[in-house]
């Protein structure tokens, strides 16, 4: 098995108007894929990530804030997927809820340089 | 990481519901003058676990983790804008943030049901218009977004965010049941109470407005609030029993009313067997607590309307004499002429059609309500049609469709208009 990492990248603004139960039918989505996952032996782990943040550039010494430069995407949050082949993996990506509200999805894979 | 080891569930509607329970309890606590702010912390309170549940599952007790983020979040937010202003004089000087968290551990548990329930009387107030009060009553208590209440009700997006925000601030401006330790003087109140949970449950019921899954969510959340009406209500106990009872009836009948297309089916091809006995049943329990001597309110006779319909084997074998002569009682309280309609339809079928057809071209001589008119139309017209003066029945429902009923009442008008023109030729 490989080990992918799988991007979230989706409009950070857009569950600012989502309603309480379109908010708890959108995880129990994502708990469920997440269960199969899990299941098929696919799931390694996974965190979402804070909006807020950082872009440092060098040479100019310049920090600025957002970790989005020109559109309120932003990377929400990552998985790291085990699979025997790129095509496998992001076979699994296309099952995730996020792709239903507008996410879209990088998957790649981890070289493993140790050893 | 997850927890693959332990697959916890949410309750259905949990947020919606967790999210009427919190507002109500922070506003009592903070006042309802931050009802915003309030319903700030709310709804970020929901955003962070959807931001975690996503990735780590549902916490063991997801309430108790709601609860917790929200009561920091609410601690945090008023300690950050100096909104400290609690209502006891005993909050100035001491401790704020551990008094409001002591608070908090006492409301919650304890209060929360009073609190929804003052809010509930806040929110039927008579300064604010009935559809206001509906639409207030399921977007603060119920946890209805502003896309849902008009999916729901039929209404633009833009009319629904501004009648709240208007009658939110009539709202703030009287702030003062949730300081009162008692509920007395709030007892005439209950009467708005009834009429707002009843008109809520009827928005949900109507079969206009399709088969979406929100309808029924609105019934829901009307039965959850006469439920606690019941058990938090300061009066006309037996009232919120007969409208709890009516609602339930209806609700057992609630799927076998349209077809998987979403087309209307009505009472006399529904099938039977399709009515939920166990809903039937709760009913019957609260209809016979509800009777009292002397106490005889319209949804007594409603509620007895609906358990005559749910006791008939089948529609030919319906009480009509009986629906016939509650419709009569029923008139003498609502004065409305979809009452008259109502009764002219049961005694069709226990007296016969034509004097009902009769009667029913002299009511239509009275101004009808404009948002009605296409119902008493398709009645004239299945008067006709059984009377067998079937090219004069197709012409009623023509005058019915011209009435701008909705999509799916168009759809059954032009099926009855083509079963009359096929049994012509």
């Amino acid at each position: 098995m490989k080990e992918f990492l799988m991007l979230i990248r989706e409009d950070i603004e857009a569950y600012s108007s989502m309603t309480p139960e379109e908010m708890q039918k959108d995880i129990e989505k994502h708990v469920k894929w997440v269960e199969k996952l899990v299941a098929n032996g696919n799931f390694k782990g996974g965190n979402p990530l804070s909006t807020e943040g950082k872009q440092i550039r060098s040479g100019q010494n310049m920090v600025t804030d957002g970790p989005y430069i020109e559109s309120k995407e932003g990377i929400s949050g990552y998985y790291f997927l085990l699979a025997s082949s790129l095509e496998e993996a992001s076979k699994i990506a296309q099952g995730c809820p996020s792709l239903e509200i507008g996410a879209i999805l990088e998957v790649r894979e981890v070289i493993q340089t140790g050893e | 990481m997850a927890d693959p080891a332990h697959i916890n569930s949410i309750a259905d509607h949990l947020f919606r519901e967790h999210s009427g329970k919190m507002t109500a309890v922070l506003c009592r606590i903070f006042g309802l003058q931050h009802l915003d702010s309030i319903q700030d912390v709310v709804h970020d309170t929901f955003l962070e676990a959807l931001t975690r549940w996503r990735y780590r599952g549902i916490p063991k007790n997801p309430e108790a983790w709601l609860l917790k983020v929200a009561k920091n979040k609410a601690v945090n937010a008023f300690k950050r804008d100096g909104k400290t202003t609690l209502y006891e004089p005993s909050a100035f000087g001491s401790n704020h943030q551990q008094l409001i968290e002591a608070k908090l551990d006492h409301s919650f548990e304890q209060q929360a049901e009073d609190s929804q329930m003052r809010l509930l009387l806040l929110c039927c107030h008579p300064g604010i218009s009935a559809k206001n009060q509906v639409m207030l009553t399921l977007h603060i208590l119920g946890g209805f977004g502003i896309t849902e209440i008009a999916r729901a009700i039929l209404m633009q997006q833009e009319a629904v965010k501004k009648a709240l925000q208007r009658s939110k601030s009539s709202l703030k401006a009287m702030d003062n049941m949730l300081q009162t330790s008692i509920l007395a003087g709030y007892e005439k109140r209950i009467e708005v109470v009834h009429t707002v949970l009843y008109l809520m449950f009827n928005e949900g019921y109507k079969t206009t407005q399709g088969k979406e899954l929100i309808n029924r969510d609105l019934c829901l959340e009307a039965v959850r609030l006469s439920k606690l009406l019941l058990r938090k209500g300061v009066s006309r106990q037996h009232e919120t029993m007969a409208l709890l009872a009516l609602m339930l009836f209806n609700l057992a009948r609630f799927a076998s009313r349209i077809t998987g297309e979403g087309s209307i089916i009505e009472l006399s091809r529904q099938n039977r067997k399709l009515w939920d006995q166990a809903l039937i049943e709760k009913a019957y329990r609260f209809l016979d607590d509800s009777t009292r001597p002397n106490q005889l309110s319209r949804y007594h006779l409603e509620a007895i309307i609906a358990s005559l319909h749910c006791a008939a084997p089948s529609f030919e074998e319906t009480d009509w004499s009986t629906i016939a002569y509650l419709y009569r009682q029923l008139e003498k309280i609502t004065f409305s002429p979809l009452t008259t309609l109502n009764r002219l339809v049961a005694e069709s079928y226990s007296k016969g059609v034509s004097d009902s057809y009769h009667q029913l071209e002299a009511l239509m001589q009275q101004p009808l309500p404009a948002q009605q008119q296409h119902i008493f139309y398709a009645a004239k017209g299945d008067f006709l049609r059984r009377l067998n003066q079937t090219s004069e029945a197709v012409k009623a429902y023509h005058l019915a469709i011209s009435c701008s009923p909705s999509p799916s009442e168009r759809n059954f008008l032009e099926d009855q208009i083509a079963k009359c023109k096929k049994s012509i030729h």
